[in-house]
């Protein structure tokens, strides 16, 4: 406030109430109010792993909540766990790139679902694009074949440059699977660039 | 009237904001785009969506969220999901705003529901907020756990605030409050305005240019001094500015009965006849002031010194704005990104739209 002096007294006022107003909510959340608490900054730590905050994580979910009771919305997407190399990648002006496709975690005899959204950047539009996948490999080789893996569209005839287009990926999981993950990669025709890790986990019929 | 010039102490060329903006903004609108699916049902849905995102605008609150990512060591790039979504969130604020105070004009054009019905603009509103979650969980991806987690408590705070302020907006009109003061306002636009606009982007912006290291807490008394100008212009502007200009309609907010600045300091300053002209006009529905009403409570705060208190009150924030961009901006580099939020602080004052 070093040259305070030198403004007129309705401006002075101003800085003072503001002053006041800041303070105030300063103190709040000092003494560790409702707004985040007194938190420390968030140091890089090498043991951080990537990716968004582990699921099921209380303050993601408050979020959620929060947004959805505000807006009277829902937000039924899966969450991603992991952060691809070819995920959405919003530092490229280029190309066609995808979000992270995970499939909600299903017993054997189900269909798991999931979503995956296509962004074209690539300043043309881009025509007959066709996903497909080979088989979902679990550590030790068992695999769910590629055949029970299906497109919803099947084939995009045409995205538009700066648009981006969702599609429903489903898998029907055999009776015989044994629980786990099992991962793979989705490639795309026409979109030679494009390759993403697509993961499925399997898990144990409740009893 | 003191005006803020401040800057000749900063050695850096002052940056042209607009050409600035204009720079950010064309990052925003390919992101922006691509944020919008282009399926069905687009006539009642997808195509409102775009509506005001795709007018003119000045995309303060992302530019503010790219900046502060570059002053603080990152590149712009690395928060522009964060910042895309800020920009959504606002625009869904926008539509339902505009239902709530009866807007006709936004952006220069008709607002969504005076041109779609009240409807389908609350569901494109809808729509906009789901988008702006749907961008942010896939920036949140990006980043490492903590970073992550931290972003969207800032998110989580920043919703908080502006609903409250919205509240207290409403409540005040609708339980015809009168006793009103200065500082009333500020803490209302605090809520309402600053932290979403101003607080919440740089704080955001920060932490993601940081890697999560940056000591935001500076960011809140900058932050609501440079949003406090710019809501006070903004304002302003709805009473002296040019509509063609400005993009909304002009006295909208005096049609309204919105508890600004102007309007606070009027009832604190008008006496006798006045004052009961200005509770009548207060008292009554929006549809009940006619524009020769308007016109006089107009008339009153020329008479009063109303704008020119506003105009001054917000200068002498402005001014408090320099010291506290030091603050929260020591030890960054003072690059171009530095500069232009800096440069903002009097453009805020000046600004015609």
């Amino acid at each position: 406030m070093a040259n305070i002096r030198a403004l007129g007294d309705i401006q002075r006022r101003g800085i003072e109430a503001a002053n006041i107003v800041v303070g105030r909510l300063i103190a709040q959340i000092d003494r560790g109010g409702p707004l985040f608490g007194a938190e420390p900054p968030v140091a890089p730590t090498d043991g951080d792993h990537p990716g968004r905050p582990p699921v099921g994580s209380d303050l993601m979910n408050q979020y959620m909540t929060l947004m959805s009771s505000f807006f009277g919305s829902l937000f039924g997407l899966p969450a991603a766990q992991g952060n691809p190399p070819n995920g959405v990648d919003w530092s490229s002006a280029h190309g066609v790139r995808a979000d992270p496709v995970t499939l909600s975690p299903s017993p054997p005899g189900r269909c798991a679902e999931g979503e995956l959204w296509l962004h074209n950047r690539s300043g043309s539009p881009v025509a007959d694009v066709r996903l497909h996948c080979g088989d979902l490999r679990r550590h030790d080789g068992a695999a769910v074949s590629a055949t029970a893996l299906r497109f919803d569209p099947a084939h995009v005839e045409e995205l538009p440059d700066l648009t981006s287009r969702g599609i429903r990926v489903s898998v029907d999981i055999p009776d015989d699977t044994p629980p786990g993950r099992y991962r793979g990669t989705l490639l795309a025709a026409n979109l030679p660039d494009l390759w993403l890790p697509i993961e499925l986990e399997v898990v144990a019929e409740p009893s | 009237m003191t005006t803020v010039e401040r800057g000749a102490d900063l050695e850096l060329a002052t940056p042209d904001v607009a050409e600035r903006l204009s720079e950010y903004s064309e990052k925003l609108r390919g992101a922006l785009a691509g944020a919008v699916p282009d399926g069905e049902p687009a006539s009642w849905l997808y195509d409102l969506v775009r509506e005001y995102p795709t007018r003119p605008a000045k995309f303060i609150r992302p530019a503010l969220c790219l900046a502060a990512c570059e002053a603080f060591g990152g590149s712009s790039t690395d928060s522009l999901g964060p910042a895309v979504a800020i920009e959504l969130l606002h625009n869904a604020f926008l539509v339902h705003d505009d239902i709530a105070d009866g807007s006709l004009l936004r952006r220069g054009d008709e607002t969504l529901h005076a041109r779609h019905g009240i409807g389908l603009a609350v569901n494109a509103g809808d729509a906009l907020a789901v988008l702006a979650n749907r961008v942010l969980r896939q920036s949140l991806d990006r980043y490492r756990a903590t970073l992550a987690d931290r972003v969207a408590r800032e998110f989580e705070a920043m919703l908080l605030r502006t609903v409250e302020g919205q509240a207290i907006e409403l409540g005040w009109r609708r339980d015809a409050v009168l006793d009103l003061t200065p500082e009333d306002y500020l803490d209302l636009i605090m809520r309402k305005t600053c932290w979403y606009t101003t607080i919440h982007p740089l704080r955001v912006g920060a932490l993601v240019g940081s890697g999560g290291a940056a000591d935001v807490s500076e960011m809140i008394r900058f932050g609501f001094y440079l949003g406090a100008a710019f809501q006070i212009r903004d304002d302003l502007l709805n009473l002296v500015g040019d509509e063609d200009v400005y993009g909304k309609e002009i006295l909208g907010d005096l049609h309204e009965g919105k508890r600004t600045l102007m309007l606070i300091h009027l009832l604190g300053s008008a006496e006798g006849a006045d004052r009961a002209v200005l509770v009548d006009y207060l008292r009554v529905e929006r549809d009940e002031r006619s524009d020769d009403l308007v016109a006089e409570v107009r008339s009153m705060m020329d008479r009063y010194g109303s704008i020119d208190f506003a105009a001054d009150y917000a200068t002498g924030i402005a001014d408090a704005a320099f010291d506290a961009f030091e603050e929260a901006f020591a030890g960054t580099r003072q690059g171009d990104a530095y500069a232009f939020i800096r440069a903002l602080i009097p453009y805020m004052l000046e600004r015609t739209f």
